[in-house]
């Protein structure tokens, strides 16, 4: 167990380490108090008591499969990698849409995304145990004799994923089995289906809101106010400089105390950088041309 | 008042930041300043009991001071560490700091992670909408959704009842002329609406959004503010509107762009930490470190993402910097991997593995399609440069809308017919990189198969080309054509447009056709001496895969001429090590042949297009002026307008200010006198101005302003002088008028200073800017100097 137990890094790890005496804390069982994602992805690991229903269904587990071959080991990592990292990723949209939601004008997207990412918190757990629909054995088996080729794909965890189990039924009898395997080519893949989902749901959100915004922007906007230099120069960009000075000193007026106006004037500040950076990317050419 | 903060003693500390200066004495009213109170040798800036708010930032379209920025951090690392003794608050805050750069970088590569594998799936899922739908669930792509399908065939192996295509959903039929046109329609229509949706998202919200990035990125890293460009609305525009430009099916890709993202990313967390957003140098560091996680998540090459930000972004690159760029790409990486975004568990979609040998007599062919990367990058730097001109300087520039619903249009029209083209670029490259086994059903790999097929997999010999492999050549040399002429027109529209991925996509056709060649080549003449050693009948010598990889390294190293990180990219693309020698053979080729038509890669070219004002640290400067040519007042040109450090009222300076446009002023003792003082910068006398016209009682327009240490005797009625000592930078930059304009070049470049002053015989003469001296080369390159912008 201690030689050959690990990974296929976990092999390697002595070697580069240079003593048996560094081989003691790699292949050691985990403690409950590291980090999850760390020893999850250790397939010797007798890490059931503390893993999620998830990796019971794929962890083959010490006594059935000791000496896991090295090309298991290795997918066998990235698959720890890739469950463990799914609260973990749910987390790190939490960041982005933080990074992401503009100043004061978008509080409904940023809304928006937060209830996005809250589901995205919470769709998880409930589907953790569906994760028999995130991993395929897709085994392509070439033309062989007057066998045309042929795409087996099955639903069976990464330690069944060859030719053997997957190909049902065996189309050549039981002599030529082993002549027709070695053609085929197995492959143990996963996804995350909730990750795929979330993102979708997300982006579309963001883009819907943006367009509203735009809808907004464009239509309502000039409506419920007064004909401004903004909107003015929105429809006509070829104005002059004085425009600017004019809508400048409309903005820098007294100062606003309630938060709604202090959103108005955010706002208003933001319209006027980002016409600038119109006149200087879309009207004088000046960048990025 | 020990020696060591005698802020005219020769620089002492820190051996990077003022090696050159020249010492000058400065008169009898040399004093000591701030009493010794802080043990600094560097007192560039004289710090105040209070600082006045905004002192020392920067104007939109400023060029930053290296030297000052520099030095400010140091004074404030000082501070730091001699407070830390104090408490054990202090403790922690000095603790914070010194990890604050670890953690920056942390967060950057999180979310540049997070937000490349949002873009992978999201640009997947989109690309495959223009083909149809999954009906049982509508957030699959095309692959997702025949994910576990058992009635896909090893012939339409991408064909699944789940996956509707629009022509099914509409008119009912799967196949057809009918449903060809009906799916035509649609592809068309969602290129268009894309498109459209993505021009109108990045006019109307966040303009910076548009274009690749890359060059405005490396002269912003050369020391040049540009407010906005890195913001949070360009960050979540471009995020949004890369997925869009992609999935139009546009001749664009997705891996210049991500850099730009990554260094959103960065700018928005240094605003954590104020050791960062308080400094524009070290605010620097962060995001070179950034643009490293960029190509890290976008290439999946960690060190080709450092190497990257090394060769091509950079312009300040300490040691320290590497190891947090490193440091980020790790981190990047690894969320990207943990997302999963294309299923493989790659970080890209093309990632291949081969490892058959290559042999001596096909570094021929790969130096011939080093050839074809270098002629490539050469006329596509020149057509592309010629066609933003056109856009820059016509009218055809005033509607950018309308340009790329025109090019998103021809695109998709002549797209479609095409089974190369209609794919995206990415899988486009994946299948030409792929090297053909038993289990390939595309056309590519139709050969004649004439052997009894119980060989093992791997090891498939050269065979004969079938019908469907020479089809597919057709349609490769005019995927090959269309190619190269969309990339010209496409590659600067208002859009989110990378390069790196079209131009591989040219370079994978060009090698995967002269793989394809070569191997016949070889089959039908395999007694020919060449081929005789290595290729016997039934051998398995070419493998044109790995052509369709040199091919694509050359032509993205003859548009980009980078090198070594680019060999490092795409070796860690591809997983061998075997096969670096090819690809370095390769990458030079094409460097060398690109070099011949034209010295500079298009980042380059595009910042000389636009007249950012970037001081290429490769470039060299031979030419034999002098100081005295180059600096400003010319001899025509009225005097140098200076500020006199104690004789000046407060209207003065305003009226100065007014008057001119310059954005410093050299201070001086005396009109007499001309000796050199310092030098304030208009920014910071303005707001210095008018903080104390708000703050302190009793300053008027007759108000004298000192900057002098001790204020010269006043008569009794006049109103208090006000002292400006604070915002003076008293060791500004001086050389003397007969020093070599190489020598003062390259203290522009190895310093990143904003100015510097000319002395003659130890008075002031003139001023040189970085603006000067890049207006000097280019009119010493006979190009139009007056392109330089944003005075």
């Amino acid at each position: 167990m201690r030689e050959g137990g690990g990974t296929r890094d976990g092999g390697r790890w002595p070697a580069l380490s240079g003593g048996p005496e560094a081989r003691g804390p790699a292949q050691e069982a985990p403690r409950p108090g590291a980090p999850v994602w760390l020893w999850k992805s250790r397939p010797g690991g007798e890490g059931s008591a503390f893993a999620d229903q998830a990796w019971k269904t794929q962890d083959p587990g010490p006594s059935s499969h000791p000496l896991p071959v090295p090309e298991q080991g290795g997918s066998l990592r990235g698959r720890g990698c890739c469950v463990a990292a799914r609260p973990f990723s749910a987390s790190v949209f939490l960041f982005q849409v933080g990074g992401l939601a503009g100043p004061e004008s978008l509080r409904s997207m940023k809304l928006l995304c937060l209830v996005a990412v809250v589901g995205s918190l919470l769709v998880p757990p409930a589907q953790a145990n569906k994760s028999s629909e995130d991993i395929r054995c897709k085994c392509i088996c070439p033309p062989y004799r007057n066998i045309s080729g042929h795409i087996y794909n099955q639903n069976v965890s990464q330690k069944d994923c060859n030719c053997l189990h997957v190909v049902e039924p065996m189309p050549v009898p039981g002599h030529d089995v082993e002549a027709y395997c070695l053609l085929c080519e197995c492959k143990y893949e996963e996804r995350s289906t909730t990750t795929i989902k979330v993102i979708i749901v997300i982006y579309l959100s963001v883009v819907g809101a943006l367009l509203l915004y735009m809808a907004f922007l464009m239509l309502v906007d000039p409506l419920i106010r007064k004909p401004d230099a903004y909107t003015e120069r929105l429809h006509n960009e070829e104005e002059s400089e004085d425009a600017r000075s004019v809508a400048a000193a409309t903005f820098s007026g007294p100062r606003a105390n309630t938060v709604l106006e202090r959103v108005e004037g955010a706002q208003q500040r933001w319209k006027l950088q980002v016409q600038e950076q119109r006149k200087t990317v879309f009207d004088r050419h000046k960048m990025l041309s | 008042m020990d020696a060591a903060s005698d802020p005219y003693l020769p620089y002492d500390g820190g051996g990077d930041c003022i090696p050159l200066r020249e010492l000058h004495r400065r008169g009898t009213h040399y004093t000591m300043t701030n009493g010794g109170s802080i043990s600094s040798s560097t007192h560039l800036l004289d710090l105040l009991d209070e600082p006045i708010p905004g002192v020392g930032t920067y104007d939109d379209f400023h060029t930053i001071d290296w030297v000052r920025e520099r030095c400010k951090d140091r004074e404030r690392h000082r501070r730091i560490n001699s407070k830390k003794k104090e408490s054990a608050w202090e403790m922690t805050k000095s603790l914070y700091d010194a990890w604050s750069g670890w953690l920056v970088v942390t967060l950057t590569g999180l979310a540049s992670g997070a937000l490349a594998g949002l873009i992978d799936i999201a640009a997947d899922w989109m690309t495959d909408l223009k083909e149809g739908i999954c009906l049982s669930a509508l957030w699959y792509n095309h692959e997702q959704c025949c994910w576990g399908s058992n009635e896909t065939t090893f012939e339409e192996r991408d064909k699944c009842p789940q996956w509707k295509t629009w022509a099914e959903l509409i008119i009912g039929q799967a196949e057809g002329p009918g449903s060809y046109i009906m799916n035509y329609i649609m592809y068309i229509f969602w290129a268009l609406s894309f498109a459209f949706l993505a021009v109108s998202l990045v006019k109307v919200f966040a303009p910076y959004a548009c274009g690749s990035g890359i060059p405005e990125i490396k002269t912003i890293l050369s020391g040049f503010i540009i407010r906005g460009y890195l913001g949070k609305w360009t960050l979540m525009i471009k995020t949004i509107t890369l997925v869009l430009a992609v999935a139009s099916g546009l001749s664009l890709g997705k891996e210049g762009p991500l850099v730009h993202v990554a260094c959103c990313c960065g700018n928005i967390f240094s605003y954590l930490f104020p050791k960062y957003s308080t400094n524009e140098a070290k605010k620097r560091e962060v995001l070179s470190a950034a643009s490293a996680a960029g190509v890290s998540v976008a290439f999946g090459a960690p060190i080709g993402g450092v190497l990257f930000s090394l060769e091509e972004v950079s312009y300040y690159f300490p040691l320290k910097t590497l190891w947090r760029s490193f440091f980020a790409a790790l981190v990047a990486a690894f969320v990207l991997r943990s997302i999963n975004p294309f299923g493989n568990s790659r970080l890209v979609l093309f990632y291949v593995e081969y490892h058959t040998p290559w042999y001596l007599f096909e570094l021929f062919p790969f130096i011939l399609l080093g050839v074809f990367g270098g002629l490539w990058g050469a006329f596509f730097i020149r057509a592309n440069i010629a066609w933003c001109r056109r856009r820059k300087s016509t009218t055809f520039g005033k509607y950018p809308v309308l340009e790329v619903i025109v090019v998103a249009a021809v695109t998709a029209v002549a797209a479609f017919p095409n089974p190369y083209t209609r794919l995206n670029t990415s899988e486009l490259i994946k299948e030409l990189f792929t090297d053909c086994g038993p289990l390939e059903s595309s056309s590519l790999c139709d050969y004649r198969n004439d052997m009894n097929a119980s060989k093992i997999v791997d090891d498939l010999p050269d065979r004969p080309a079938g019908l469907g492999v020479y089809s597919a050549i057709w349609q490769l040399c005019l995927a090959l054509i269309f190619k190269i002429i969309m990339t010209v027109f496409t590659f600067g529209i208002k859009v989110p447009s990378g390069l790196f991925i079209p131009s591989m996509a040219i370079g994978a056709i060009a090698g995967r056709i002269v793989g394809i060649a070569v191997e016949q080549l070889a089959y039908y003449h395999h007694d020919w001496f060449i081929f005789k050693e290595w290729c016997e009948v039934g051998a398995d010598c070419i493998t044109p895969g790995l052509y369709a990889m040199v091919g694509a390294a050359a032509c993205l190293g003859g548009v980009t001429r980078m090198t070594v990180s680019l060999v490092v990219i795409v070796f860690e693309l591809t997983g061998g090590l075997e096969y670096i020698v090819p690809l370095m053979a390769a990458v030079m080729t094409s460097k060398w042949v690109g070099d011949a038509f034209g010295r500079e890669g298009i980042y380059e070219a595009h910042i000389r297009l636009n007249g950012y004002p970037f001081l290429d640290a490769k470039e060299e400067f031979t030419h034999t002026t002098l100081a005295a040519d180059v600096m400003r007042p010319r001899r025509s040109d009225p005097p140098l307008a200076v500020l006199t450090q104690d004789n000046m009222t407060v209207d003065d300076i305003e009226n100065m200010i007014n008057e001119t446009s310059y954005n410093g002023f050299p201070v001086i003792m005396s009109k007499e006198s001309q000796r050199l003082v310092g030098f304030a910068l208009r920014r910071d006398l303005t707001i210095a101005i008018e903080s104390a016209r708000k703050k302190q009682e009793g300053t008027v327009g007759s108000s004298r302003v000192c900057f002098a240490q001790h204020t010269p005797s006043l008569p009794a009625e006049s109103p208090r002088p006000l002292k400006l000592r604070s915002i003076l930078d008293m060791s500004p930059f001086t050389v003397t008028d007969h020093t070599p304009m190489e020598i003062v070049v390259d203290i522009f470049r190895k310093l990143g200073l904003r100015q510097c002053l000319v002395t003659h015989n130890g008075r002031l003469l003139g001023i040189i800017t970085k603006k000067d001296i890049l207006r000097h080369m280019a009119q010493t390159a006979n190009q139009d100097p007056a392109s330089i912008m944003f005075n």
